[in-house]
């Protein structure tokens, strides 16, 4: 891999991890400080007034410092992934628009009546606009899905050989697309999860010193159960984005397995060495025997879908994509000298575009994304995400037993939960968009051929910069969610 | 006029108000002004795309 394109995509998912790191908190703690408002509003207990006013206030310190975070991943679609935002940029930036025009609005007017209208507005309007924040924050989560979601399975476009780009045609069929329905159940109930750990972990902390003892066992219950909600939400999502995969991106879900070689029995491993016999054919197919391609398959030989469909080798791919670049470029070169061999040209591009992306690749094997880090980011996920959804189990369980205090252990796993939830995000995240390579546009664009033509040294002094500022910023905020934390008497 | 007043209110009285917010404000602020000022304007242009090459 070149330097620029190193360089550009380090950046970029640097600044995407960055992201990361405040978005889940915002979408989970955000809904269990509305639950609180709620149960104060319903019961009029001021105790839950001033529950959620606290919880509330962390979501305010994580809000601030993460606003805008996502601003600079805009910044470089423009200038690091120019060809990419020229070549998609009609169907891509359609979503994002829509995020800032609709959702970011809505939250910026409704988190204002959220903090300033405790005392100025009734408690019913005061408790529409707490949900309204976050359901803003939850619509501006749909919509970066939908985009994102695009890149994964790009639908409802078609290539115009006018303007070299990719135009949209069906809006409905990119906003609703079943693999943006899945991504954002998926990532939305995972911050569900973030935010319910970093409630039972701060309150184990409270219990651990010893204070706010009544305020941390009550906010664990609420929380657990938003957790466990998300915790049910999140799987059943992964298993219907497994399925969805197994269509869309077989190498991606092939990379996740390790999988060389394909079968009607593909086992599922647990850590290299050990299989369940057919149980990757069940979580992609929901078939005992249902056929999953391996990288082999998809590189070197071909095979049929599950859904019968004859599925080309990565060979026979890249030599058909070449033919369609080819006749593109002769078509671009005569069509305004020789309009009937431009013609020709145009026939035998539509004949092969729909490999015109492989055209960009030089071998089979440039198909196959980082295996080790698609696996282990894998297992990583769905091992820390269950080690979660048995604190949220132990937590509920607790408090049955009306046992949350004694219990030092669970305690201390709550605090290591915090770690392990916010790594679990990231993680899936690595699946994604690692597993995707090399594409930017799944099948379309390469991300090679996505990267604009800067020298290195710019990608190098924007990411050192935004390194330095963003590390003090993410100090800052945990220093003050800290104090805030540790000053708080209920 | 007075329901836009009765806004503008709403807004001055509530930051006027703001106690930990203000150290948000200040990070949001500092952190607006390097995002916009000094990365969009010095570091972020624009690249004219090269696809059609």
């Amino acid at each position: 891999m070149n330097e620029l394109l190193f360089l550009s995509r380090f950046q970029f998912a640097l600044t995407a991890c960055y992201h990361w790191l405040f978005v889940p908190l915002t979408l989970g703690l955000g809904i269990v400080m509305s639950v609180m408002e709620t149960l104060y509003v319903r019961s009029g207990d001021s105790f839950w007034k001033r529950t959620a006013q606290f919880w509330q206030k962390l979501f305010g310190i994580n809000f601030a410092v993460g606003v805008a975070t996502g601003i600079i991943l805009e910044f470089e679609f423009g200038t690091n992934w120019s060809n990419y935002s020229w070549f998609v940029g009609d169907i891509f930036g359609a979503p994002l628009a829509i995020e800032g025009i609709l959702a970011f609005f809505m939250e910026a007017t409704f988190i204002a009546l959220m903090f300033f209208g405790w005392e100025k507005l009734s408690r019913r309007a005061h408790l529409a606009s707490t949900w309204l924040t976050v359901l803003g924050a939850t619509i501006s989560a749909w919509w970066i899905l939908v985009a994102n979601s695009w890149m994964q399975h790009p639908v409802g476009m078609e290539f115009n050989p006018e303007t070299v780009r990719n135009e949209m045609l069906d809006f409905f069929a990119v906003a609703f697309s079943p693999t943006a329905v899945i991504k954002f159940a998926h990532t939305v109930l995972s911050g569900w999860m973030t935010g319910a750990v970093f409630v039972i972990a701060v309150s184990c902390w409270f219990l651990l010193k010893r204070r706010n003892v009544d305020m941390a066992k009550r906010s664990i219950k609420v929380a657990a159960i938003v957790g466990l909600i998300g915790s049910l939400g999140c799987m059943g999502a992964g298993d219907a984005s497994g399925v969805d995969i197994a269509k869309t991106q077989p190498m991606k879900l092939a990379a996740a397995e390790g999988l060389e070689q394909g079968s009607n029995a593909a086992p599922f491993s647990i850590v290299p060495g050990v299989e369940i016999p057919h149980m990757l054919s069940i979580l992609a197919t929901h078939d005992f025997n249902g056929f999953v391609p391996g990288i082999n398959d998809i590189t070197q030989s071909g095979y049929t879908s599950q859904q019968g469909e004859t599925v080309k080798s990565g060979a026979e791919k890249i030599a058909e994509g070449k033919l369609a670049l080819k006749a593109f470029n002769d078509y671009r070169q005569l069509r305004k000298t020789d309009p009937a061999a431009a013609e020709k040209a145009l026939e035998e591009f539509n004949a092969h575009k729909s490999y015109f992306g492989y055209g960009y690749l030089s071998s089979p094997e440039n198909l196959v994304p980082n295996v080790p880090v698609v696996y282990w980011a894998f297992r990583l996920m769905i091992g820390l995400g269950s080690f979660v959804v048995l604190i949220f189990l132990l937590a509920l369980w607790l408090g049955y037993k009306q046992q949350l205090e004694r219990f030092k252990l669970f305690h201390y796993a709550a605090l290591l939960a915090l770690p392990c939830v916010y790594i679990a995000g990231q993680c899936g995240w690595i699946v994604a968009e690692v597993g995707r390579q090399p594409w930017a546009i799944q099948g379309l664009l390469p991300v090679n051929a996505g990267v604009s033509s800067l020298s290195s040294g710019h990608v190098v002094a924007t990411t050192c910069i935004f390194a330095v500022i963003f590390t003090a910023l993410l100090v800052a905020e945990i220093r003050i969610m800290l104090r805030a934390i540790r000053e708080y008497q209920a | 006029m007075q329901i836009l007043r009765r806004i503008a209110m709403f807004y001055f009285e509530g930051f006027r108000q703001m106690t930990w917010g203000r150290q948000l404000w200040v990070i949001i602020l500092i952190k607006l002004f390097v995002l916009f000022a000094i990365l969009r304007l010095f570091f972020f242009q624009p690249v004219a795309p090269t696809i059609a090459q």
